[in-house]
């Protein structure tokens, strides 16, 4: 008798370590937006979002597997169910959050304007580009602008760079990445600061919406690499202020 | 002791008393538990806000003063850059920390970031950084700087704040715990030393005392005196036992009255024919092991017959006990006398020889003769007795008795009224 208590608390043991130990998560990244997520040199996947959700992994003991998606494929396959996690910034929007769960902050964001030749927002017949399936993107549509849709914010340096747009909506941390570049900040970009509701503010990861509790471990998580300091070591690996 | 003899004691009901302090004791110590449980659980709240509160707090802080720090250095390189395009790097940096909501939530950082901000879209606006700007603008960015500076060291000093503050008040929680504790600990000691050396006064001792008493108890002595007690029970066994020391007494009063029935001749008193032979034995085998001498008689009242048939058996009785009280008022207190027939009657009389037991008898024969015997009726007798003597020091028992026989027998022969000693 007493042997079948003992084998049966070892068992449930196991099942409940086993359990917290095996957790496998299906994550989606951007591949090519520095200095967020990105592949380096090696072909490896990095940047802040990268170091952020694999820190994330770590604290839930849940294995993850990164695959690499464009941003207009983010909410989507959240939505269907086929990856768990979408370890992108996505802006907190109205829209978003009918669609899919957003765990709590891991950054907080703005948009920036930039135009060569003093198109600045609101200038009419300009075309603009942006990336397709972001905040941005959504934003100049709902005022109507003509958008340029990118796969990625590469391309709307390309485009400006190459007069084929009259101005580029991106996110802060790629504004950094590209103004870190010479070859772009030395064509003397003019730029604005957005604040309007839609292009600034908080930025998260999404979650599929079959999941509540995984959005729990994960916020549960997030607040423990903030407290224990891995947060801000990641910070400064990948830009130069604090983010959150 | 039936239950309601032992209700009906009077003092206080143990359990009674024992559930009353179990009560109270246990009240003391669940309070003295809740008190400490509730400055814990306020630990506990305040280590809880500082978890969810102060150091999300404290850590935000210190990312505005990084931040701050960063549109200083920003700040500097705008001066310091090597060429127009790290200083166009340097001003997009100045303007996208400045417009940070992580700055703009703080209300002095915010001031600060926008005056920094004005600074350079106003006085140093793009196209117009030359070196002689720099220069004449370097000194105002100075004072900038160090505003940005102090902001920061108070942004690190809230932090500290805030956080000796929490500390502090954890530390006042504990203080007042261990207080607490040093009041409730010795007091709840106290407490069990006092209920143990209770139990062992109230309980413990008065049982031990009656335990020893059971072992004293007899029938012989008066009862021990037993301390009072206010337990009801203690009172009830103590009022148990000395019903028991009464019935005690009482069995052996009996035992002794039944004894001295056995021994001892109903009419006279003196010791039955069984009892004197048995004490005789005793007597004689104590003076032939010590050499001493000794002697015995034996006495008969003279023509009882005629004293029976002339004044009846209860005259007769009367003579008889008459007899008896001048044998215990005149023999002394080591002779042993015992009536052994009808109207015979035999002595030992230790430490006297023949020559002097003769005399002791002779003694007695002519108080007999001198002192008329009064009934209760009225009449008197003038008995007399006859007593024939013999040494007994070196016969046993019964041949010196026998030898005392003969004796008396001789009396008898020669008138009566006389006695008579054996010659061997």
């Amino acid at each position: 008798m007493l042997k079948k208590a003992l084998f049966s608390v070892f068992a449930l043991f196991c099942m409940c370590t086993a359990g917290a130990q095996d957790m496998s998560l299906r994550v989606a990244v951007l591949g090519n937006s520095m200095p967020m997520s990105y592949l380096n040199a090696q072909g490896e996947l990095t940047g802040f979002s990268i170091g952020i959700i694999r820190a994330l992994c770590e604290e839930m003991r849940a294995t993850c597997h990164l695959k690499v998606i464009t941003l207009d494929k983010a909410v989507e396959s959240l939505v269907a169910g086929e990856f768990d996690v979408a370890a992108i910034g996505l802006l907190d929007t109205p829209e978003r959050r009918a669609r899919i769960l957003l765990t709590k902050p891991f950054f907080r964001s703005k948009s920036i304007w930039f135009t060569k030749n003093r198109k600045f927002p609101g200038t009419p017949g300009i075309k603009i580009a942006a990336v397709a399936g972001s905040a941005q993107s959504a934003f100049l549509q709902g005022k109507g602008w003509k958008v340029v849709p990118m796969q990625s914010n590469d391309q709307i340096a390309q485009m400006l760079m190459s007069d084929q747009a009259d101005a580029g909506l991106i996110p802060m941390p790629t504004a950094i990445s590209l103004m870190q570049n010479p070859g772009f900040s030395a064509l003397s970009f003019q730029y604005t600061m957005m604040d309007e509701p839609g292009l600034s503010g908080d930025a998260c990861f999404g979650v599929t919406p079959n999941n509540p509790e995984l959005k729990k471990k994960l916020d549960a998580a997030l607040d423990r690499i903030k407290r224990n300091g891995r947060y801000d070591k990641i910070n400064s690996e990948f830009l130069p202020f604090r983010v959150n | 002791m039936t239950l309601r003899e032992v209700n009906a004691a009077q003092g206080i009901s143990a359990r009674r008393m024992f559930s009353w302090v179990a009560l109270i004791v246990s009240g003391l110590f669940a309070l003295g538990i809740g008190l400490i449980a509730a400055d814990q659980q306020q630990v506990l709240l305040s280590t809880t806000r500082m978890q969810e509160q102060t150091l999300p707090t404290i850590m935000a802080k210190q990312r505005l003063a990084r931040n701050l720090e960063q549109l200083r250095v920003a700040g500097d390189d705008v001066f310091d850059a090597p060429s127009d395009v790290a200083r166009q790097q340097a001003l997009f940096m100045t303007e996208l920390i400045a417009a940070h909501p992580s700055i703009q939530d703080d209300p002095h950082a915010n001031a600060l970031a926008k005056q920094t901000k004005r600074f350079f879209a106003q006085d140093l606006p793009p196209g117009t950084l030359t070196s002689d700007t720099l220069t004449k603008h370097r000194g105002q960015w100075q004072r900038l700087s160090k505003q940005l500076g102090l902001l920061i060291d108070d942004m690190f000093n809230d932090s500290i704040h805030l956080a000796s503050q929490e500390l502090s008040a954890v530390t006042a929680i504990q203080t007042w715990v261990r207080y607490k504790l040093v009041v409730i600990l010795p007091l709840f000691i106290g407490i069990v030393l006092f209920l143990l050396w209770s139990a062992h006064a109230l309980l413990v001792k008065p049982l031990q005392r009656m335990d020893q008493l059971l072992g004293e108890i007899d029938a012989v002595d008066a009862m021990p005196l037993m301390p009072s007690s206010p337990l009801r029970e203690i009172t009830a066994v103590q009022a148990a036992l000395r019903a028991l020391h009464e019935l005690l007494q009482h069995k052996e009063q009996t035992r002794q009255t039944l004894e001295r029935m056995a021994e001892h001749d109903d009419l006279t008193g003196l010791l039955n024919r069984r009892k004197f032979m048995e004490q005789a034995a005793v007597e004689l085998n104590r003076d032939h092991r010590n050499h001493r001498p000794v002697s015995v008689a034996m006495a008969d009242i003279d023509f009882f017959k005629s004293i029976n048939d002339t004044f009846g058996h209860t005259g007769g009785d009367q003579v008889l006990k008459a007899f008896a009280d001048i044998l215990k008022k005149d023999l002394r207190e080591s002779d042993l006398v015992g009536r052994i027939g009808g109207e015979e009657f035999a002595f030992v009389l230790p430490e006297t020889g023949p020559e002097a037991a003769k005399q002791l008898m002779e003694r007695i024969r002519s108080t007999v003769q001198a002192n008329p015997m009064v009934l209760t009726d009225g009449g008197r007798v003038q008995a007399t007795i006859s007593i024939g003597v013999a040494d007994a020091a070196n016969s046993a028992l019964a041949v010196a008795l026998r030898h005392a026989d003969t004796a008396l027998y001789s009396a008898k022969a020669l008138g009566r009224n006389r006695v008579e000693v054996h010659q061997a």
